[in-house]
């Protein structure tokens, strides 16, 4: 077993877990535990949101020993972090080689818990659920499904939009406003009654799918914890996230005038 | 039976937002509980007067101290279920009804509006931070007795 595996091993871990929405500590602990294990001692882990630095300098002559490894993207697969956690307890067990580890954590990096059919099907049944929640009428449940289910279907289609941060949460408001006020538009054009609808809850409906809740959890959780540069940074994440689904939507508003 | 529905539909929420999030599937459930216990919580607060702060911050207390509790017992990550759980106490109708105001050139409820959703914001991140960080004290304590006896 070389030190740099074992090293290389704990960085995976930890990347694993920055990637999908882990909080900082954990990942800090995830990758000491793993370091243990494998016989590294004296190890640092400095984890930021955007990426890892790693350092191993064990007094007894050996070479220390360093990694960085940059996060670019984030994404959030909570099942990926209860996984990874799990994995770090049975290896510091001991009864894993760093071989079977690194296999197992590839594994757990292409699994995919919920297929898009069952988050489109999700996203439907909790936009109408959150339209309902708000205090809309039996109406509104048709409509804040159709609007959850495309707005998000659109979002996953268009990768385009990862490229730019805060793009696809504007993109997602403005869409679901859109929609919205088309769909009602429309029928009342053919049944005649405008007023029987309220669009203001169905955009609602599908904006609570967007709300930013591991970003928000994982802020609170990193500045109790004392990672205060993660959790500052994590915050301001998510106010930006919610600030771009209130404008992407409000611009939409304001052109259509009177809300 | 409002409160009824209202339950149910924070139920499908909670769940649906886990889903969403990708949190395990042995867990889907017991967030979509903890999630009604919260907006019980937060509608019994309401009903007996106190204000939406007070009774955000108690529905966040009653969930975290429940997720504490269930990632103990189903051996995850307590923010599997905080994150779906406080979504139906998210002040989303007030954030909203702030923003058509400010559309409107109404400044002033605009701001009172936003400032009372932004207080809620801020119940509910006290309501998780006091008890996780009540939960930490508790494990820097076990983990202290465990070194000290060897």
């Amino acid at each position: 077993m070389e030190r740099y595996d074992v090293l290389r091993l704990a960085m995976t871990a930890g990347e694993i877990m920055l990637v999908n929405g882990g909080e900082t500590y954990r990942v800090e602990d995830t990758i000491r535990r793993i370091c243990k294990a494998g016989g590294l001692t004296g190890e640092e882990a400095f984890v930021t949101p955007t990426g890892i630095f790693l350092t191993v300098d064990d007094i007894k002559g050996e070479p220390p020993l360093s990694m960085v490894r940059r996060i670019p993207v984030r994404t959030i697969d909570l099942n990926k972090i209860a996984r990874v956690n799990d994995f770090s307890r049975r290896f510091a067990q001991g009864r894993m080689t760093v071989q079977d580890g690194t296999e197992e954590l590839a594994e757990i990096r292409r699994e995919v818990t919920y297929n898009e059919r069952w988050t489109l099907a999700a996203s439907a049944v909790g936009a109408a659920a959150s339209t309902m929640l708000l205090g809309g009428g039996v109406q509104d449940l048709a409509l804040g499904a159709i609007v959850g289910f495309s707005t998000m279907a659109f979002l996953h289609r268009l990768t385009m939009l990862q490229t730019t941060h805060f793009l696809k949460e504007f993109v997602g408001g403005a869409f679901a406003a859109i929609l919205a006020l088309i769909l009602v538009k429309f029928i009342g054009l053919f049944a005649g009654q405008v007023a029987f609808f309220q669009p203001d809850k169905i955009i609602l409906g599908t904006l609570y799918l967007l709300v930013p809740g591991v970003t928000l959890t994982n802020a609170i959780r990193d500045l109790i914890s004392g990672d205060l540069v993660a959790g500052v940074v994590r915050g301001i994440d998510a106010l930006l996230v919610a600030g771009a689904l209130a404008g992407g939507s409000g611009f939409v508003l304001a052109f259509w005038g009177g809300s | 039976m409002a409160i009824t529905g209202d339950l149910i539909y924070s139920f499908i929420v909670t769940v649906a937002f886990g889903l969403l999030q990708q949190i395990p599937p042995k867990t889907l459930l017991s967030a979509g509980i903890i999630g009604v216990a919260g907006r019980a919580v937060f509608l019994i607060g309401s009903y007996n007067g106190q204000a939406p702060t007070m009774a955000s911050f108690l529905g966040a207390v009653v969930i975290a101290v429940l997720a504490e509790i269930m990632a103990r017992w189903q051996k995850v990550p307590v923010s599997v279920y905080v994150v779906s759980s406080f979504i139906p106490l998210v002040p989303g109708l007030t954030t909203y009804e702030a923003m058509g105001d400010f559309l409107r050139g109404e400044y002033t409820q605009g701001i009172a509006k936003s400032t009372q959703a932004g207080l809620i914001a801020i119940a509910i991140a006290a309501g998780l931070a006091v008890v996780s960080s009540i939960a930490r004290y508790r494990k820097a304590v076990a983990t202290r007795k465990i070194n000290k006896t060897p």
